[in-house]
């Protein structure tokens, strides 16, 4: 009889690439990217396993990956797509477990364990689910999938064999399959930390196993991490419930570089009015900012503020962002712009006795709903007329229409 | 070969089989194209109006088809030849 957790992780391969091929079959078999085109400041946020064979890399430049491969077609994403499919291999996922957490946009951790008699029924499960993705989203869109009995090694289970593969993992394996995989291979090891480790002497798990805990005391609270991943030891549970955002920030890299006052004054007002948006859809208010700019130069400047009342409404919270923005404008042109809500706490109605503020405050329920009735873009303020077009994006995490809409994150 | 954005209103001629629209025939510019397959369909909202996206295939095209449920009118929103 089985006695430890049953935990799967589900991970589409090269998923925006392989929607894309799912619903045009003449895109199949072939190099392709999702992103912007070459010319434009794009990257490849998904190449189809194609490309990939060929050397194009996720987060690659689009105007690099067609250098490397000329014959590399770049397709515009279509995020709304994408979030439909997202939805589907959900609504699959919680017909066969009790628990599924969303963990990006392509994955998900689901904790069969009630479901399953032993692990020959998670097997059954998992092949179950993939039939199910097959009919319901399509058979060129296909998920590795790995069963361990925690999340940490069912991770790096559904990672070892791609595409399509079903990796199990037995409780009584675990160490050796880890054995067997880079210490890169564990998520949330890094590049910075492989090199600390490196300069130890532990280029291996089984070597970071055998390290005493007293050698992992520099790594401070991470060192209890390191200690049980070499052991392949996680007890963090399989979750559902949505957690409350910790920042809620937008930027954008401008499809040119500019020093135009009145240009980066309506974007970054653009970009606020979108934070003001998801904090009042999630009934938060900000208590501090933080304002980031990208260069021509490609060097950062990032710097946070104080608001001296908590607020989710966008002109405020472009003003701290520009109080912070406009002393920069003449040390370069810029091409990125970007703002963060910060400290977010919940709303508690509060009556400003200012009366300019007072009306601004009561306008914004009536403006919600009417973005909520007719969608993004459906009021704008004069002021904005100057900012860039902002096209929606996807990434790994989140897509622009999800965060502007009406439904739950 | 490259995607082609059009958005252009089209004629569709599809079947109801159950719960499913299955476009079958488009008619554009003065030419019908018999649709083979429907490789994907996929919904989103502008507002509160709903729209559907069909994903569908001949021997040589890809087009992308959009059906706004509240005029009900249909467009060809881009394609893609071989």
């Amino acid at each position: 009889m089985n006695t430890s957790r049953i935990i799967m992780h589900i991970d589409f391969n090269s998923y925006f690439a392989s929607v894309e091929q799912q619903a045009n079959p003449f895109l199949r078999g072939k190099a392709i990217g999702v992103g912007g085109k070459p010319g434009t400041r794009s990257i490849v946020a998904t190449a189809s396993i194609e490309a990939k064979r060929q050397g194009v890399k996720t987060a690659m430049a689009s105007s690099e990956a067609v250098k490397i491969l000329p014959e590399l077609q770049m397709i515009d994403g279509d995020a709304r797509k994408y979030s439909e499919m997202t939805e589907r291999f959900m609504n699959i996922y919680k017909r066969h477990a009790g628990v599924v957490e969303q963990f990006s946009i392509d994955e998900a951790f689901l904790d069969v364990t009630n479901e399953c008699e032993d692990w020959m029924d998670a097997i059954a499960i998992a092949l179950r689910i993939r039939e199910e993705i097959k009919n319901e989203i399509g058979s060129y869109t296909t998920a590795s999938i790995g069963i361990a009995p925690n999340k940490l090694v069912a991770k790096i289970a559904s990672e070892s064999d791609k595409p399509h593969g079903v990796t199990v993992v037995y409780p009584d394996e675990v160490e050796a399959f880890l054995d067997n995989r880079e210490l890169s291979d564990v998520p949330g090891i890094g590049f910075a930390i492989l090199r600390r480790l490196e300069e130890m002497g532990i280029s291996k798990i089984s070597q970071l196993r055998e390290a005493p805990f007293s050698t992992l005391a520099s790594f401070k609270q991470y060192g209890h991490f390191l200690y049980n991943a070499a052991r392949g030891k996680d007890n963090s549970p399989v979750s559902d419930v949505a957690e409350k955002p910790k920042s809620v920030g937008h930027s954008y890299t401008l499809p040119f570089d500019t020093d135009s006052p009145e240009v980066l004054r309506a974007t970054l007002l653009h970009l606020a009015d979108k934070v003001a948006w998801r904090l009042r859809k999630h009934g938060l208010v900000a208590r501090s900012y933080s304002a980031v700019v990208r260069f021509e130069s490609m060097s950062f400047s990032s710097s946070m503020g104080r608001f001296d009342a908590p607020t989710n409404e966008g002109f405020k919270i472009f003003n701290g962002a520009w109080s912070k923005v406009s002393p920069l404008l003449h040390r370069d042109k810029i091409r990125l712009v970007g703002v963060s809500a910060r400290d977010l706490v919940p709303v508690h109605e509060q009556v400003s006795t200012d009366k300019k503020e007072s009306k601004r405050t009561k306008l914004l329920p009536a403006l919600d709903k009417i973005q909520h009735r007719y969608g993004s873009g459906s009021w704008l303020r004069a002021s904005e007329l100057m900012a860039v077009k902002l096209k929606e994006r996807s990434n790994g995490f989140f897509f622009d229409h999800i965060g502007e809409s009406n439904k739950a994150y | 070969m490259a995607t082609e954005w059009i958005n252009e209103p089209v004629e569709v001629r599809v079947d109801f089989c159950g719960r499913h629209i299955l476009p079958r025939a488009m008619r554009w510019n003065n030419h019908t194209y018999a649709i083979h397959h429907v490789n994907m369909v996929h919904s989103s909202f502008n507002g509160t109006d709903k729209l559907f996206f069909f994903s569908v295939s001949d021997k040589t095209n890809y087009f992308k088809l959009q059906l706004d449920t509240s005029s009900l009118e249909w467009r060809l929103v881009e394609m893609y030849a071989e």
